[in-house]
């Protein structure tokens, strides 16, 4: 401990207060990763069977749904969280801490998400759908059948990799007071030059990080196939 | 019975499918031949409707099942298995998977009978012991043969194939070939089948229909078709397949027989195994001289299709065409620009 306290003294002064912002950090992701990847994947699937003439073609609505991704991928997050503010308020009632943070991210992660899983998607092979229609399957099936089921490698991946985005927008989050380890380190690293809190803190991050791809891969090689 | 009644297809107002009107029987081998772009999947799309025609009616048993939707439509196709030049299997499953999850479940079978009738499935297409293998693992041909399992699995009455040799060997096309013949014959089951070679219609083909540019151009057994019928897109097409045909031209070029009567015999069934040539010398001293041909097996059929020259004085050559004609021998004259280069 004593080591810990030479190497971390403002960490070791404050480690109640690191813990939490851990597990708010923790929390930030997980909680925005089971919206935005339950919303962005059927957003995704949207996108897919509206664009196929196969399956739910419709013009509009792709063009509509296409077009939201577009716009919102493109708006940088600090001004995202800032546009959103009314937003989050009527959502969770207050504009900082984690639950706060948690609304734009969702926000942003969606359309990131939703392209990629768009995306893996249509890397499926396309005469499957055919295949499937003559095996008298209707769109659900497919989608659940063949989809999901060929593309789930590709999804853990995006999925891994959308998660490490959430990390990172959960701690630039912090910079407008949303909790989580980016929030500890403006705190204390950036306005009070405590680089230790700063280090420890970006240590914490990489193990998020390396633990998110650590089971993504565990599970693709689990499948096989 | 399936039907098609005037039907047309058109992608974005360009007509791929013409009019096209045909019966294929219950039980029967029926080929669809063509040029690539003719309009021979497209075709066949329209028969389980896979494609709903622009305009035309799709009978199945009588019944006109042109506008079926929804329930009604998933039903209806599930009377089809249908497989694919590129085999379309699901490399995330197994062989006995990819058989498996094309079961269906509204039939509401005991899960030890689908087990059995998988098992039974594989063994009739000689897979058995790949049951556990990915697709990834397999070759061409047995990939093929686990689209049949999987297209048969739910005892259809029609199986439509799409090209479904193209992707293979001679070896595999030629097991593959015997196998479908042997379902057809013991299933009862009626096939359509898509190829641009000559040779599988030959093999296992009760009818085929020529479709060239989105029109059926000619349709009968394949001896009328690809022996008999004398349009010329036709005669084309089986000049990239059939050896006479490429070695008429060349022979009539290099041994100069231009500006000679050239015959082509069409001799079937037990005439083939006559000696007509030595007649012919015996009874008018006509002296034959083949310039090319071939015996041949079109389904059940065997058929001596020759090109030949007669040696003799013009008499002679009327009373052999007339002895000839009278075997029920089928002949053609053809002059030098007839015959395709
Ligand atoms: N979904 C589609 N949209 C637009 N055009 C299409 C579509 N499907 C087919 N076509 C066109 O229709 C024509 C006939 O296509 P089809 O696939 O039926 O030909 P085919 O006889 O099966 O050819 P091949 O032997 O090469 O498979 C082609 O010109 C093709 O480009
Ligand atoms: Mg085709």
């Amino acid at each position: 401990m004593s080591i810990f306290n030479t190497l971390f003294p403002n960490v070791a002064a404050i480690s109640d207060e690191f813990i939490q912002s851990t597990l708010e950090t923790v929390y930030m992701v997980f909680v925005t990763a089971i919206f935005a990847f339950t919303i962005g994947l059927f957003l995704g699937i949207a996108l897919l069977v509206t664009k196929n003439e196969k399956l739910l073609y419709n013009k509009v609505v792709y063009n509509i749904l296409d077009k939201i991704v577009n716009l919102i991928r493109s708006i940088p997050f600090i001004i995202l969280m800032a546009l959103l503010v009314s937003l989050t308020r009527f959502i969770v009632h207050t504009t900082i801490g984690t639950n706060a943070a948690i609304v734009p991210i969702v926000i942003a992660i969606i359309p990131f998400y939703a392209r990629q899983v768009e995306n893996v998607l249509l890397d499926v092979d396309i005469n499957l759908v055919e295949t499937a229609q003559a095996m008298g399957w209707g769109v659900f099936k497919i989608v659940w059948s063949v989809y999901l089921r060929e593309a789930r490698k590709g999804i853990i991946r995006i999925t891994a990799l959308t998660t490490i985005s959430i990390v990172s927008l959960s701690a630039m989050a912090g910079v407008v007071g949303g909790g989580g380890l980016g929030n500890l380190a403006i705190n204390y690293g950036y306005n009070r030059f405590q680089n230790d809190v700063t280090f420890l803190a970006t240590l914490v991050i990489l193990l998020i990080v390396l633990l998110t791809q650590s089971i993504s891969t565990l599970i693709t090689k689990i499948l096989k196939h | 019975m399936l039907g098609l009644e005037n039907i047309s297809i058109e992608f974005d107002k360009n007509p791929v499918v013409k009019n096209i009107s045909l019966k294929i029987e219950d039980g029967e081998v029926f080929g669809i031949v063509g040029y690539s772009g003719a309009g021979k999947s497209t075709l066949l799309r329209s028969l389980n409707l896979l494609l709903k025609p622009t305009s035309g009616k799709v009978f199945y048993n009588h019944e006109n099942v042109t506008n079926l939707k929804g329930s009604n439509l998933k039903k209806f196709r599930k009377q089809f298995g249908m497989i694919f030049q590129h085999f379309n299997l699901m490399e995330t499953r197994t062989v006995y998977n990819n058989v498996r999850i094309a079961v269906d479940k509204k039939k509401g079978e005991k899960e030890k009978v689908v087990k059995q009738r998988i098992r039974q499935l594989l063994e009739t297409v000689g897979l058995e012991k790949l049951a556990n293998k990915y697709p990834q693992e397999l070759s061409g041909g047995q990939k093929q043969r686990v689209a049949i399992a999987r297209a048969l699995i739910n005892k259809p009455k029609v199986l439509l194939c799409d090209e479904p040799t193209s992707a293979l060997d001679p070896l595999n096309t030629n097991t593959l070939l015997k196998l479908l013949k042997k379902i057809n014959r013991e299933l009862k089951l009626t096939i359509v089948i898509i190829t641009h070679e000559i040779d599988v219609t030959k093999a296992i083909c009760d009818r085929v229909s020529f479709i060239d540019n989105g029109e059926l151009l000619a349709l009968g057994s394949p001896s009328e078709v690809f022996i008999n019928n004398t349009t010329s897109s036709i005669q084309k097409f089986i000049s990239f397949n059939e050896v006479h045909a490429r070695t008429l031209p060349y022979v009539k070029n290099k041994f100069g027989v231009h500006g000679k009567q050239i015959y082509q015999l069409i001799i079937e069934d037990e005439n083939v195994v006559q000696p007509l040539i030595s007649n012919i010398q015996e009874l008018f001293s006509i002296k034959t001289i083949v310039l090319a041909g071939g015996i041949d097996v079109y389904g059940s059929s065997i058929v001596n299709n020759m090109f030949v020259i007669f040696q003799g004085d013009r008499t002679g050559v009327k009373k052999t065409l007339d002895y000839l004609l009278k075997l029920k021998v089928k002949i053609k004259q053809h002059g030098e620009d007839e015959v395709q280069e």
